[in-house]
């Protein structure tokens, strides 16, 4: 009788991923699927707090791969532990704030710790849906040893989309695994992942066109910068990456932004904050709630209201009424007149 | 058989599902736990985790 062997899968919830784990199952290898949430993993329900957004459907893809393939999925809080990855990527950035080869090595260096810690489970392999050319950074011919050798992986590391153009791991030379029903996919084309998922009857996969990451969008790239750039320190919170992906962001002084809601949908997200933050509404028409990141002052209530009105339907009134909300004060309300589209300067926009 | 309640509300999803998960790790058969979101997406979440982790045990 043969013993059955057992491997972990880095579950992106990406159609790469939902492969690997399939051609090892069908190898007859037991898989159970890891997830790690560094707050910057783009989902359906970020995306579903926008109106346009509602009808998607809204599902974590870790989940729905998991289920797919009938695996055990653990979700892994990395938040804290990202920060380190993020600020400190000893292989640099990508296009934008992505540092997606340390990325890559510090989540499979987690896989590796998750094995060591959970010995009694005994998983002897890692897999990974990593193809050879895919990602200009991370998913080079010259970097898969690098996140081999730098994870502590080293020859339990499988690819099962590359594999026959990589050197032959412990379980292919142990026979765990028979590396001839493995596969060289390489390059960027989609094609041959998408003929394999018709294959195993793999339909309504997510494909991203970013990745599964925020940090590759230049957007939000862009307001992470203007951020550690206005606090002069790169420290963030929770808090701090949730919001750059809501609302229209306008910094009017360098002391403070504007978190504008473009919709009713962002408008109730935001409503969460009201009691930590300073919020603005516009009370005699219609229009979003905007929240306050930073140092505001009460002399600048005039401008920040001016610009809040700017994005509500009062904006070609002579006069609109707005409540000013600080934490722990009584609302201020202000007649104001809106600011013009010339009067909100292109520069505030971050 | 003790009750607990998790307070998941502001949070978005995976969170609600992680801390969730973390805290059954804690309960012994036959506990009751109550986890409060604001997210729609725990409500398909939630059990979708359940069906895959729970009912293996």
């Amino acid at each position: 009788m043969t013993t059955k062997h057992k491997a972990i899968a880095l579950i992106s919830g990406g159609l790469d991923s939902l492969l690997a784990v399939r051609v090892m199952q069908e190898q007859g290898i037991e898989v159970e699927g890891i997830n790690f949430y560094t707050g910057f993993c783009v989902e359906g329900h970020t995306h579903a707090i926008r109106n346009h957004d509602k009808d998607k459907q809204k599902r974590n893809n870790a989940l729905w791969a998991a289920e797919q393939l009938g695996i055990k999925l653990h979700i892994v809080d990395v938040i804290e532990e990202y920060k380190d990855v993020l600020l400190n990527p000893k292989h640099g950035y990508g296009t934008n704030m992505n540092p997606c080869l340390d990325c890559k090595i510090f989540m499979v260096g987690k896989a590796v710790q998750w094995i060591t810690e959970n010995r009694k489970d005994g998983f002897d392999f890692i897999i990974t849906g990593e193809v050879i050319g895919q990602r200009p950074m991370s998913q080079r011919k010259q970097t898969m040893p690098i996140v081999a050798k730098e994870s502590g992986a080293e020859d339990i590391l499988v690819r099962p989309l590359c594999a026959k153009n990589l050197p032959a791991t412990k379980p292919e030379l142990e026979g765990w695994i028979d590396r001839e029903k493995m596969y060289d996919f390489n390059g960027r084309t989609r094609k041959p992942q998408m003929a394999l998922a018709a294959k195993y009857g793999f339909t309504d996969y997510p494909m991203p066109a970013g990745g599964c990451c925020f940090l590759t969008d230049k957007n939000y790239s862009d307001k992470l910068v203007d951020l550690w750039d206005a606090r002069g320190t790169r420290e963030y919170e929770m808090d701090d990456i949730m919001l750059l992906k809501v609302g229209r962001h306008i910094r009017p002084k360098p002391e403070f932004k504007l978190i504008i809601a473009r919709d009713a949908g962002e408008s109730k997200y935001l409503e969460g904050y009201r009691k930590q933050f300073v919020t603005i509404q516009v009370v005699s028409h219609n229009g979003p709630l905007t929240m306050v990141d930073g140092d505001i002052k009460p002399e600048d209530f005039e401008l920040a209201a001016g610009v809040v009105a700017r994005y509500g339907q009062g904006r070609d009134s002579e006069k609109v009424e707005v409540h000013i909300s600080v934490p722990g004060e009584d609302v201020r309300i202000m007649s104001i007149k809106p600011l013009s589209v010339e009067q909100v300067n292109e520069d505030w926009h971050v | 058989m003790s009750e607990y309640e998790l307070d998941a509300r502001r949070m978005l999803c995976p969170m609600p599902v992680i801390k969730t998960q973390n805290k059954v790790k804690e309960l012994a058969v036959g506990d009751i736990l109550s986890v409060i979101c604001t997210d729609p997406g725990a409500l398909s979440d939630i059990p979708a985790w359940q069906g895959l982790m729970v009912t293996r045990f």
